[in-house]
């Protein structure tokens, strides 16, 4: 009960963030959709035995690494031209080439970003939690929520200067987490 | 529960089924027609899908429950018929169809499509405040109808909230009892949808009312119903509701609505401007009371329970009465007429006698409406406004000057003098926001969330909340306009009435005139009114029998041998004619001061009628005001009063509408 638990809460945190880095190197929905899928599988087939050595690098580094060979492999199946930096079979399983590096990196800082804000709507009164949504992560000026809201601007800076801490922490947590 | 994947066609009698167009909760929906080519809309309910059969037989009670109680509320899809063949293993039921979303009541059975709320936002992305309050409103209407009867929906979502001839209705409730849900102490399976249903379940009143506040939200926002509280873009007019959404949809289930009732008085609160809920920096709610007040909601045996917006008053007999909301049905767009649209059939076509029509804007003073633009046209008019005022409503801006009047429930529309228009006061479906260019104006008129004009040409502008088409293209000849509560009447120039709007109550819905013609038009909240060429008063909508329930009051039952009228005029539950002797004849609310003739009142002039007061002016000059006075409406201003003795010719034009009186005056 426990591993169909962990399961489901490591499909449900790492199966949008690969669909998105998917879409983002360019492949269609549905095959965003098969890559998220098969890098899922292939770590649920290798986890068994697998033993993690920070060492040979992060967690989500492998996890980045199958994703992107997974990419690779669509963009040759569908004939597409491939982007040149996968088009070496022989790279070395831990290099990512920089672009899709810096896409896969993108993708996770908003991820994280997202899982916090969701994590932090758990965690305060629902009002505080609109009114720092609205303002850190949307960036409304604090007039403009302090007029929508109907409450005064020192209050807002109030119940941001209390949700920041809340909302950095759970970010700290999200980054250092191993799986 | 298991689901067939592909139902059989059920053979049910009298009706043909087309397609299946839904699936519900324990069954699929299909599109069907009755032997007499009337569409439906058919649930069928079969026992496979259920685990035990007494779920299944609850489910049936549930329904032959439901459907005796439909009917009382038009914000829930009525049921026609309920049937069982057990034989086959499956109940069933009709229902009213919902429009297509494309072709609205055009039902083509290959490619018809139900209109729903998230249809509705799939194309508009979101609604407005405005929009958003009074759809509120009637879904906790038809709540708290459910509630006060024993049952739950379970399953309010915007995919379950379907429009029947533009009106917004509850559909597919996954129906159980409050009895049954508390003797099964919460072990029988409930239906919802993720996202629309409380951590603590869906089995409550509470709960259908969080999935209210989540539908609202999502309306508003544009999100999906997880995203709640939040709001990518800001907007002022959200000030107002989102209170009542964090109460709704508060996590604690003690500190969300418990009575559908008291959510539908919030909104209505809101929508009307009566009072503004506020949240403190703790995420408390609390209430600012924008008058001093008191609600009035009258609970009845029979069970219908309503609500009275913005109105308050106590009967002789403390006997409480709840107006009801219900939705507006939209007419469709302006490339043809509305498909609500009512004209009278035109007179016989004999040579027509000239109709003596009353003057374009009501309670114009004797010396009439070309006496108040020849004083507005010399800057000489000034125009005074009492009653109710709030601070959020938009204040009168500079207008040239003011010619002529028309009060919504809480707004003033003005006509200047150089037939533009201006208007001011509560703003939330921009019903003050004047057309731009629109000039030539002859008449102007106000509704509880809309305005009219009519302009020389005899054409008819209306804006503001969505019974606005533009009416423009279709009629040339108005000679009068008239705003009730959220319906439009038009009087053209061969006597032919024509109406479209919120037609809940039968106020759109034009009775024989026996091939009459009418010279002037009322409207009244929930009712309306036509002065007949033959001097005789008709009128239709709510309250045309003797039973009182409800908005009921029997503000349209004329008194009989009712002759020689010379005016009329319509307030919420009573109307006011004025006879050629001067005399005044009230029917309505048997028990409200305004349908009662004052001690002493002389013989009156011009007329004007609120939502529950009336202001004459008399023969002698004299200005005469009574009904309610919760927000001073009848403390005519000290300046009119020294103006009046002076000399009676300085009034202008009298004026009432929701909580106010005006008059306008030569300064």
């Amino acid at each position: 009960m426990e591993d169909r638990v962990a399961w489901a809460s490591f499909y449900e945190s790492y199966w949008k963030p690969l669909f998105a880095f998917a879409r983002r190197a360019g492949l269609s929905e549905s095959d965003a959709e098969d890559v998220a899928q098969e890098t899922v599988m292939k770590v649920a087939q290798r986890l068994p035995g697998f033993v993690y050595d920070p060492a040979k690098g992060s967690f989500r580094g492998w996890l980045k690494t199958i994703a992107t060979r997974r990419v690779a492999d669509h963009f040759r199946t569908s004939n597409r031209r491939l982007p040149a930096a996968l088009a070496d079979e022989k790279e070395p399983v831990i290099a990512v080439p920089p672009e899709l590096e810096k896409l896969w990196d993108e993708e996770w800082q908003r991820h994280w970003l997202e899982l916090a804000l969701q994590r932090l709507k758990q965690r305060i009164n629902p009002f505080h939690y609109q009114v720092f949504y609205s303002h850190s992560a949307r960036n409304w000026p604090m007039e403009e929520v302090s007029r929508t809201f109907g409450v005064k601007a020192g209050t807002v800076h109030v119940i941001h200067h209390r949700v920041k801490p809340i909302f950095e922490e759970l970010l700290r947590e999200l980054r250092e987490e191993p799986a | 529960m298991r689901m067939n994947s592909i139902p059989a066609i059920p053979l049910l009698p009298e009706h043909e089924l087309f397609k299946p167009i839904g699936r519900g909760s324990y069954g699929e929906v299909w599109l069907a027609r009755t032997i007499t080519g009337q569409w439906r809309a058919v649930k069928i309910v079969r026992r496979e899908n259920f685990e035990e059969a007494k779920s299944y037989d609850r489910e049936f009670a549930g329904v032959s429950h439901y459907s005796g109680i439909a009917m009382q509320q038009p914000g829930l899809v009525q049921m026609y018929l309920v049937g069982r063949n057990d034989a086959e293993g499956f109940f069933y039921y009709t229902m009213e169809l919902a429009d297509d979303v494309g072709s609205g009541q055009d039902v083509e059975p290959t490619s018809y499509s139900p209109r729903t709320l998230a249809s509705r936002l799939h194309t508009i992305g979101t609604l407005t405040v405005g929009q958003a309050l009074l759809l509120g409103e009637q879904l906790a209407l038809a709540l708290d109808h459910l509630h006060s009867h024993g049952l739950l929906h379970r399953d309010v979502k915007p995919a379950n909230i379907v429009y029947v001839q533009g009106q917004a209705k509850l559909a597919d409730p996954g129906l159980m009892s409050l009895v049954d849900m508390t003797a099964s102490n919460g072990t029988v399976s409930t239906v919802g949808t993720h996202g629309y249903v409380p951590m603590d379940g869906a089995g409550t009143p509470a709960a259908d009312l969080f999935a209210v506040g989540k539908v609202l939200h999502e309306a508003l926002s544009g999100k999906d119903c997880m995203s709640f509280p939040e709001f990518d873009a800001p907007n002022e007019a959200l000030r107002a509701i989102n209170p009542v959404l964090h109460k709704a949809c508060a996590p604690d289930a003690a500190s969300r609505y418990q009575r559908a009732s008291d959510l539908a008085q919030d909104l209505t609160t809101v929508r009307t401007g009566q009072a503004t809920l506020h949240i403190d920096e703790d995420g408390k709610i609390s209430y600012a009371m924008t008058s001093r007040r008191k609600w009035m909601i009258a609970g009845s045996t029979a069970a219908v329970a309503t609500l009275i917006a913005g109105t308050v008053w106590w009967q002789r007999n403390d006997r409480r009465a709840k107006a009801q909301r219900a939705a507006v049905k939209l007419p469709d767009p302006a490339t043809k007429p509305p498909a609500v649209i009512a004209t009278n059939p035109p007179p016989v076509k004999t040579e027509p006698e000239a109709i003596s029509f009353l003057p374009i804007m009501p309670g114009y003073a004797r010396l009439g409406a070309a006496h108040a633009m020849d004083a507005a046209k010399k800057d000489t008019a000034i125009r005074y406004e009492w009653g109710q005022w709030e601070p959020e409503w938009t204040a009168p801006g500079k207008y040239k000057d003011t010619a002529g009047m028309a009060m919504g429930h809480n707004h003033t529309v003005c006509l200047c003098a150089d037939g533009t228009v201006a208007a001011h006061g509560f703003n939330s479906d921009k019903q003050c926001d004047v057309p731009k260019g629109l000039d030539s104006v002859v008449a102007v008129a106000a509704g509880e969330l809309h305005s009219l004009a009519m302009t020389a040409t005899g054409r008819v502008v209306p804006w503001g909340f969505e019974v606005v088409i533009d009416a423009g293209k279709w009629i040339t000849d108005a000679v009068a306009i008239a705003a009730g509560g959220l319906h439009n009447l038009v009087l053209r120039a061969n006597g032919q009435i024509v109406t479209w709007g919120r037609a809940d109550s039968g106020q759109c819905t034009l009775p024989n005139f026996d091939g009459r013609r009418a010279r002037a038009i009322a409207a009244g909240r929930y009712h309306s009114v036509a002065l007949m060429a033959d001097d005789t008063v008709v009128c239709w909508g709510a309250g045309s029998s003797e039973t009182i329930t409800g908005m009921h009051l029997r503000q349209s039952m004329v008194p009989k041998k009712l002759e020689n009228v010379q005016a009329i005029a319509a307030g919420d539950f009573h109307t006011v004619a004025l006879c050629m002797d001067g005399s005044l004849v009230i029917w309505g609310d048997p028990a409200a001061e305004q349908c009662k003739i004052p001690v002493g009142l002389g013989l009156v002039e011009a007329i004007a009628v609120g939502a529950n007061h009336n202001v004459v002016l008399q023969r002698d000059g004299q200005l005469r005001i009574w009904g309610d006075n919760n927000f001073k409406q009848l403390a005519t201003p000290g300046a009119v009063q020294a103006q009046l003795m002076s000399s009676s010719a300085n009034l202008l034009q009298i004026c009432a509408g929701g909580n106010r009186s005006a008059a306008l005056m030569k300064g």
